[in-house]
């Protein structure tokens, strides 16, 4: 018998999951790099760091660093500071640590407000993982996002500024 | 006999199921953001052989016959019809592994197994693949610009590589990203390679051996020459970057793998060709 009980219980199921799939599809859900829209932030720009606007560092828009001038009264402070959000992987490193056309005196890596000195590869993917984990129960959680920062100038302390006030700024976009 | 019937479309409509919970993100996305049309030229979001070793595991499928009947649901298909949903695409790839491998011990069946060891793969390959990019980028990148660049240097001593940039004296010529690496085209390849050898010759000969390490060698040469040559100059870097040369790439590969892979399979002999 085809209609028998059991039968028209598992096609029922089956059925469910796939409604309940497409109800919750979400075809613009994060799928890899995507392009980022400019985001100033205002804690930089009250630090005296004049905001340069988005900077390519491969021909396409992917990759686009988010460019601030210190502008110091010393000359010798005097640098670029490139923020660079590194969605996916560490495939941007090379990109960051030595920025087409500038030699960088200092980089370092910001994830969930706390600071590494290389890509940090294996925390990342930790951290997606609860994320994800989390969202499948139904809990809120920001999707993990590495921040690249990488400083032309030798006297700037930039490791020393507000990051987690700052890197809000730059998602909050 | 038609209660055996029912069985057998329970057990493939978990399977399908399963499948369609984890292609139809991309495949709506593909739909909704460029046209039916538009998407049906892009294999709608999924690699061609994604949709190639489905349809061989449908085939398995059609041809095992009675095989399928004699396998009973248990606690594992419930697992796995309730774990379907679950909205994520790695889940549901998981639960097809999972459901393939309990298959996989439940019948003896040679059809049946070869369809539920493709799923298998088929399943595994996303989430490892992706894992496996994210925790090894760099290493896997490296790779590959140091091939790129040893093929380079052949022609033009002023190049090397660091890391994953191809650069001279005047600066970078080439980066590579996670897309352009070999490894996710390897991973398509291996899987057209071995949805083809459990189809056709389910026993592992000498011939499917070679065939498998001619699949990895084009596929590595194939890329690697493509990257060395976009690496030499812009104009080099607009003709083979663009979508038309682009797809043509993807169907010489395609191409290629296939006939590899049956021949492999011993489906023909190149003495008759």
């Amino acid at each position: 018998m085809l209609f028998t009980t059991k039968n028209l219980v598992l096609s029922a199921a089956i059925g469910v999951s796939l409604l309940l799939k497409t109800v919750t599809l979400n075809t613009h859900a994060h799928t890899g790099i995507s392009v980022r829209v400019a985001s100033p932030s205002e804690t930089l720009m009250n630090m005296d760091f004049l905001y340069l606007g988005q900077h390519r560092l491969i021909n396409s828009p992917h990759y686009a660093a988010e460019i601030y001038l210190h502008r110091s009264n010393d000359k010798a402070c005097k640098g670029l500071l490139y923020l660079l959000p590194m969605p996916d992987n560490s495939e941007a490193v090379t990109l960051l640590e030595s920025p087409p056309g500038f030699k960088s005196q200092d980089s370092f890596y910001l994830l969930n407000n706390s600071l590494h000195s290389t890509f940090p590869a294996y925390r990342l993917w930790l951290d997606r993982l609860y994320s994800r984990a989390s969202n499948l129960l139904g809990l809120v959680y920001e999707d993990p996002l590495v921040v690249g920062v990488s400083v032309t100038s030798t006297c700037l302390e930039v490791r020393n500024l507000p990051w987690q006030q700052i890197i809000q700024e730059i998602r909050s976009v | 006999m038609s209660a055996n019937w029912s069985e057998k479309y329970l057990i493939c409509a978990l399977i399908y199921a399963g499948l369609t919970n984890a292609l139809i993100r991309p495949v709506a996305a593909s739909i909704f953001e460029n046209g039916f049309v538009n998407a049906l030229l892009d294999s709608f979001g999924v690699n061609a052989a994604v949709w190639f070793s489905i349809g061989l595991i449908s085939i398995n499928l059609n041809r095992c016959g009675e095989a399928v009947q004699r396998i009973q649901f248990g606690i594992v298909p419930l697992i796995v019809m309730i774990g379907l949903m679950v909205p994520s695409a790695t889940v549901a790839w998981i639960l097809v592994a999972v459901l393939a491998g309990w298959i996989l011990q439940q019948s003896d069946d040679h059809t049946l197994r070869s369809a539920a060891s493709i799923l298998v793969v088929l399943a595994l390959r996303d989430p490892l693949l992706s894992n496996l990019s994210q925790l090894f980028n760099t290493e896997i990148l490296a790779l590959d610009t140091w091939m790129v660049s040893v093929l380079v240097s052949l022609f033009d001593q002023a190049v090397y590589h660091n890391s994953n940039l191809i650069q001279d004296d005047k600066g970078v010529r080439l980066i590579i990203l996670k897309g352009c690496s070999s490894l996710t085209n390897l991973s398509y390849a291996f899987l057209i390679w071995y949805s083809i050898s459990k189809t056709y010759a389910p026993r592992l000969t000498v011939q499917g051996a070679w065939s498998l390490l001619l699949v990895i060698t084009s596929i590595i040469l194939f890329n690697v020459t493509r990257l060395a040559l976009m690496s030499m100059n812009e104009s080099n870097y607009a003709l083979i970057h663009n979508t038309t040369s682009h797809a043509l790439q993807s169907v010489l590969m395609l191409v290629s793998v296939l006939f590899i892979s049956f021949w492999g399979a011993q489906c023909f002999s190149l003495r008759r060709i």
